[in-house]
């Protein structure tokens, strides 16, 4: 039990997809302008991770003669399980707002990368699952810190040349710091 | 609009570099510009796959229909993504392992997607590949003007060789080699470049 809370908490804080693992895709900055685009983002991330790890994770043991070419059939399990999960909201919540999300979900790098990391290394079914799940918590936790900052920077006096990209890397930077030296002060980091 | 090819080359150095423009490739970007050796293996990779891939999509787009466009360029990258990385740990396998899981990154990187769904689409193969060079080295470009600063601060030394002496690693500078110095560097070097852009 203490292993599976260290690993949720370590996947989500201590590497964290964005800000200690740097797979920063375009989607995290494009979508997290207002909290009303980052949400639908975030739940179609967040439906999608876990049954596309699973199934990565239980085909993992029979590509063994792939070696380290292993993330291609990964990248296509992934997207087939995006497919799925986009035909069913296409057929009973096509109001929601997560189905365009779903399409661009396959070509999101922290989805991918954060399959790619839990799978690293052969591992048992609760450990991956925390990890998942703590590392899909640990992004939307940073989507929802970026929206909420880049909300209230709206009309904030900011240098011209730093509006824009460069303020949320900043941003960004600034959260990278905050949790490496709580995790590390915490002894979170693995 | 039509330009011509010394246009394409050049708008995506500098007035269309994908990564000062928008948002799209910043994850290599980050990620892999601690050191120069691997910002460089990275930036080679991306150029190759980034060429194959816009060929590919120009050479069959008469086939390319709305749906799934997006797989079916995943599928391009993929395919040249693991080409790339077999070539790269073939020949400098150490250095390859330390790219880690950038390299299968590739394959859903943006620049790369972006520019076939983009440009390469609609356009001829002659074009789309001259397009690929120019977004690619843009690419590097900057990736390796960023590595250099940040493997100098950071680390103290130049593809590997020692040239701020061993002092330099009790000074605050080195937060440059964190994942929070790439953080900082980026986007003070995007915000210059922007303003650079603005007053050019």
């Amino acid at each position: 039990m203490r292993e599976i809370g260290f690993a949720l908490l370590s996947a989500g804080l201590a590497w964290n997809v964005l800000t200690d693992r740097l797979v920063v895709p375009g989607a995290a900055l494009g979508f997290t302008q207002e909290h009303r685009t980052a949400r639908p983002h975030f739940a179609a991330y967040f439906l999608a991770l876990l049954p596309s790890l699973w199934i990565c994770w239980v085909i993992a043991p029979f590509l063994g003669f792939l070696d380290g070419f292993k993330w291609i059939l990964f990248l296509g399990a992934a997207s087939l399980v995006i497919w799925g999960e986009r035909a069913v909201s296409l057929k009973w919540f096509p109001e929601q707002g997560v189905t365009s999300h779903f399409s661009l979900l396959p070509a999101n790098g922290a989805f991918f990368g954060t399959i790619l990391l839990v799978l690293s290394e052969p591992e048992g079914f609760l450990s991956i699952t925390a990890k998942g799940l703590g590392a899909t918590l640990g992004y939307g936790l940073i989507l929802y810190l970026l929206a909420t900052f880049r909300g209230r920077l709206k009309g904030a006096p900011i240098p011209k040349s730093l509006s824009g990209l460069p303020s949320v890397l900043i941003l960004l930077g600034l959260f990278s710091m905050v949790l490496m030296g709580l995790t590390r002060a915490f002894r979170l980091y693995p | 609009m039509k330009l011509t090819s010394g246009e394409i080359l050049t708008k995506g150095f500098f007035s269309e570099n994908p990564l000062i423009r928008g948002i799209a490739g910043l994850c290599p970007l980050l990620a892999l510009s601690a050191t120069l050796r691997e910002a460089a293996l990275i930036s080679a990779a991306l150029v190759v796959v980034l060429l194959a891939t816009n060929l590919t999509v120009s050479l069959f787009r008469a086939f390319l229909g709305t749906h799934y466009r997006l797989t079916v360029f995943i599928v391009v990258a993929a395919v040249y993504t693991a080409l790339a990385q077999a070539v790269a740990h073939a020949l400098w396998g150490g250095l390859a392992m330390r790219l880690g899981i950038f390299l299968p990154l590739l394959a859903v990187n943006e620049i790369v997607l972006g520019r076939a769904g983009a440009f390469a689409r609609h356009q001829t193969v002659g074009h789309s590949a001259v397009d690929a060079l120019g977004m690619g080295l843009g690419f590097s470009g900057l990736m390796i003007a960023i590595s250099f600063l940040r493997e100098l601060l950071g680390l103290g030394t130049v593809w590997g060789f020692p040239i701020l002496g061993e002092k330099w690693h009790t000074h605050a500078a080195t937060g440059f080699a964190l994942p929070f110095g790439a953080f900082l560097a980026v986007g003070l070097g995007l915000g210059f470049l922007g303003r650079v852009r603005r007053h050019a």
